[in-house]
């Protein structure tokens, strides 16, 4: 055990001590805190609503008999969230780590690795539990007045909920990983499997979810207490199914709200026995099958070919010799590649779930009816397309970061900065408009709009990613975190997501503000005056474009000549 | 040539200078050998030259360039081989020498030509097509090397070149600065193996705390031919000697 201790706080310091050496002319500062601070307070308005609408939810369920549904339900809601975001960091952090070379040589059980690496992922998944935690069960606890006992279970709840997806996880990772163990040099091939792999899994639970919850319609006019009894209904609906799929948090719920102590008991014991046998499982799995993938993974074939010889390229222009060069290293790294590819497949199925949704019989499928409400229904999508964009595009994410080790070679070459970092905008842009155009076209199709909407959908987005970039890159460079040793549990939660995020919904207020002046004018002289709001919404996005654009190049130098390696 | 005028250099917060006031000059034909003990400077002064590391005082100039003023024209006279063998891993050799050709300004007919040559020299030409991730410790430097020598530099920089190669290719690599230097141009190589120092270079540097300690030809270090070139490294850089000889 004291290896396995001694391994998870090694790894752990590691990863949280990734960070840049800067120049002395940049002094170290409290920043960092008062960012973070920033940050705590811009997003604790949407988590307080939140948790005000599962307080309302457990006032409404008083004196029904669904708390342990809710309670299931939403362990699985969060469960959910660690299972889906837990892909990429199981397979880059426990099954095709960069340090497997230096584990290997040392006097450590394949159990003890592999367990070490689990418990790293665990504790970075810890956080999403504990915010879900205090945000939804714990204000519901409060709502429907549960007792003594809710709040001693919680802190059970909160340390248990990711242990399961992540065990569940990497039982399902093991054949995926041990098979692409195997194409060492073909990191194309290894890219596009992890892709159809991701997308399995999420159509998977996806397919899950629909399978416990159902699809219920919600009127965009409800209030918090509509939906607090729609929401109470169909849990009582539902109920027979959450008790039958959500097994495992149903027996949670049930000890944290029953009065029985034997049924309390059973229930714990029932829990702890669940998470143990996924943990045995994949302990077992690992003691047979992880050794021999790490050693797998260090194999390399570089075997001699016959014929070979050097093929000259069709030579272009540093700008697209730089982007293509970007393209090809990340496609081919099984770390990123993944998350580029994944991007434009996965934005556009999620879209078309969403207008599916839309135009569904009922109240939804009337929006399209009415001008005002088909307009603003279209300026929706096109946001929450951009939003989702730019919260998933690692491209324009961590521009500099990516780079890692080979960062040196940007300060080497005789390429001026900024056309560096065109290249990176360039590649950024390309890569998101597949994605926007997808979506674009499937939008067209599905619901009842004009043809040149594609245009709408399309450019409005690609102005405001393109400034997002510009915005994500700079602050990339203010900060990037080049010693990494993995991708995903360094970066997916730095501080670039974040303010990416609220740099965004200020936009949006700046555009809901715009938009509520066209609405107001239909509403009041009946003046159809739309397809001007587009119009300014396209200046506005291209105002973004240039002003973000002007800052990135005001500063860049300056940043960039500050990162000392 | 490279010039090193007054060169210093702090890191972070520290109040210890990594390059303490350095003046050099590197001539056009000769092989410059740069020595210095674990954290000396050697890689902080080769940063600075090659343009990585920003320079907090003094000036350095490749050729006549200044790299701090004029960066992009300064660097494209430079040939660098870094000690870290880290490069675009995951492209194939030959994605990554037309790469930096395009970005060298090589002209078309010219990589082919070039990177044909210099890898049949070290006996790349067979892997090719293989990702550089897949290569050994010694075929990453051997790809390293021939990047940096595609754009036909002026001044070659190497850190530690001769880590990892076979001894085959470790000889064609000494041939090679040998010739690069017999042709007019500069070539500036760190190492810590004394032995090749003293065979390969024309004029050595110690640097040891971030200053320049010696400067000067071989014959000139050693000043009695029965000392040897270690002898004085471990004088000059204050090493205990006693210590190793129980």
């Amino acid at each position: 055990m004291a290896k396995f201790f001694a391994l998870v706080k090694t790894m752990f310091l590691n990863q949280q001590r990734a960070m840049v050496i800067r120049s002395n002319k940049f002094k170290k500062n409290p920043k960092g805190v008062s960012t973070w601070l920033i940050l705590c307070i811009v997003f604790a308005p949407l988590l307080a609503l939140m948790a005000i609408q599962m307080y309302f939810l457990g006032q409404f369920a008083i004196g029904t008999d669904v708390h342990e549904e809710v309670l299931a339900t939403f362990m699985l809601v969060c469960q959910g969230m660690v299972f889906m975001f837990s892909i990429p960091s199981m397979l880059n952090v426990v099954f095709s780590c960069n340090d497997a070379e230096r584990l290997l040589s040392m006097p450590l059980t394949p159990i003890t690795i592999f367990s070490a690496k689990i418990t790293l992922v665990y504790l970075y998944e810890l956080a999403t539990s504990l915010i879900m935690s205090l945000f939804i069960l714990l204000p519901y606890g409060i709502g429907a007045g549960l007792g003594v006992q809710f709040y001693l279970f919680l802190i059970f709840a909160i340390a248990l909920l990711p242990l399961l997806p992540l065990l569940l996880m990497s039982i399902i990772c093991f054949p995926f990983a041990y098979l692409t163990s195997y194409l060492q040099g073909k990191g194309f091939v290894k890219t596009i499997l992890t892709t159809l792999f991701f997308l399995t899994i999420m159509g998977a639970y996806l397919f899950f979810m629909v399978s416990v919850m159902g699809m219920e319609g919600a009127d965009q006019d409800m209030s918090f207490s509509d939906v607090a009894v729609l929401l109470v209904n169909v849990f009582t609906k539902n109920s027979q199914k959450i008790q039958t799929f959500t097994f495992f948090n149903y027996w949670l719920a049930t000890a944290m709200v029953s009065n029985d102590v034997a049924t309390i008991l059973l229930n714990f014991l029932a829990t702890v026995g669940t998470n143990g046998v996924a943990l045995v499982l994949a302990v077992l799995l690992s003691s047979v099958l992880y050794k021999k993938m790490l050693a797998k993974s260090l194999e390399k074939t570089s075997q001699k070919t016959k014929e070979s010889q050097f093929l000259q390229e069709k030579q272009s222009n540093k700008l697209f010799a730089l982007a293509i060069c970007d393209f090809k290293r990340l496609l081919r790294e099984s770390q990123l590649g993944f998350q580029v590819l994944a991007m434009p497949i996965l934005i556009p199925i999620i879209m078309v779930i969403l207008c599916v949704s839309l135009t569904l019989d009922g109240e939804m499928g009337q929006v399209w009816q009415q001008p005002l409400m088909a307009n603003l229904a279209i300026i929706f999508i096109t946001f929450y397309n951009w939003l989702m964009g730019i919260s998933g595009n690692v491209l324009a994410l961590f521009p500099i970061s990516r780079e890692r080790s080979s960062f040196y070679l940007m300060k080497m070459m005789p390429v001026p900065l900024m056309v560096q970092l065109k290249a990176k905008l360039l590649l950024s842009t390309a890569m998101i408009t597949i994605s926007y155009l997808l979506t674009a076209i499937i939008c067209v199709i599905i619901l009842p709009i004009e043809w040149y909407f594609v245009f709408v959908l399309t450019l409005l987005p690609i102005l405001f990613s393109f400034g997002s970039s510009c915005v994500t890159m700079l602050l990339d460079l203010r900060k990037p975190i080049l010693d990494w040793t993995n991708f995903q549990t360094s970066l997916k939660n730095s501080a670039n997501t974040w303010w990416t995020m609220l740099i965004a919904f200020c936009l949006l207020l700046v555009t809901l503000m715009v938009a509520g002046v066209f609405v107001l004018l239909y509403q009041s002289a009946q003046i159809d005056l739309f397809w001007l709001l587009y119009v300014v919404l396209v200046a506005l996005g291209v105002v973004y474009c240039l002003v973000a654009y002007s800052i990135l190049t005001k500063n860049s130098e300056k940043y960039f000549n500050r990162i000392e390696i | 040539m490279i010039q090193i005028q007054n060169v210093s250099k702090t890191y972070g917060n520290s109040n210890k200078k990594a390059v303490d006031n350095l003046t050099l000059t590197v001539n056009d034909g000769e092989i410059f050998g740069f020595l210095g003990p674990n954290g000396a400077g050697k890689s902080t002064t080769i940063k600075m030259i090659c343009g990585i590391l920003s320079i907090d005082e003094g000036a350095i100039s490749i050729d006549g360039i200044d790299i701090a003023q004029n960066p992009m024209e300064a660097k494209k006279h430079i040939g660098f081989v870094p000690d870290t063998h880290e490069t675009y891993e995951n492209l194939t050799a030959n994605e990554f020498l037309n790469f930096i050709g395009t970005v060298y300004d090589v002209p078309s007919k010219e990589i082919k030509q070039r990177a044909e040559k210099l890898l049949s020299i070290f006996e790349l030409d067979k892997v090719l097509n293989n990702p550089i991730k897949t290569y050994s410790h010694g075929m990453k430097q051997k790809i390293l090397v021939v990047a940096a020598l595609l754009h036909n530099p002026k001044v070659w920089i190497l850190d530690e070149p001769l880590t990892g190669l076979d001894p085959q290719s470790a000889y064609q690599l000494k041939l090679m600065m040998r010739n690069h230097a017999d042709e007019g141009n500069t070539v500036f190589f760190s190492s810590h193996v004394i032995d090749v120092v003293e065979k390969v270079c024309d004029r050595i540097a110690i640097i040891d705390n971030g200053s320049l300690v010696v400067v000067d030809t071989l014959d000139n270090i050693r000043q009695n031919k029965d000392v040897s070139l270690e002898d004085v490294f471990l004088k000059v850089t204050g090493a205990n000697v006693e210590d190793y000889n129980g």
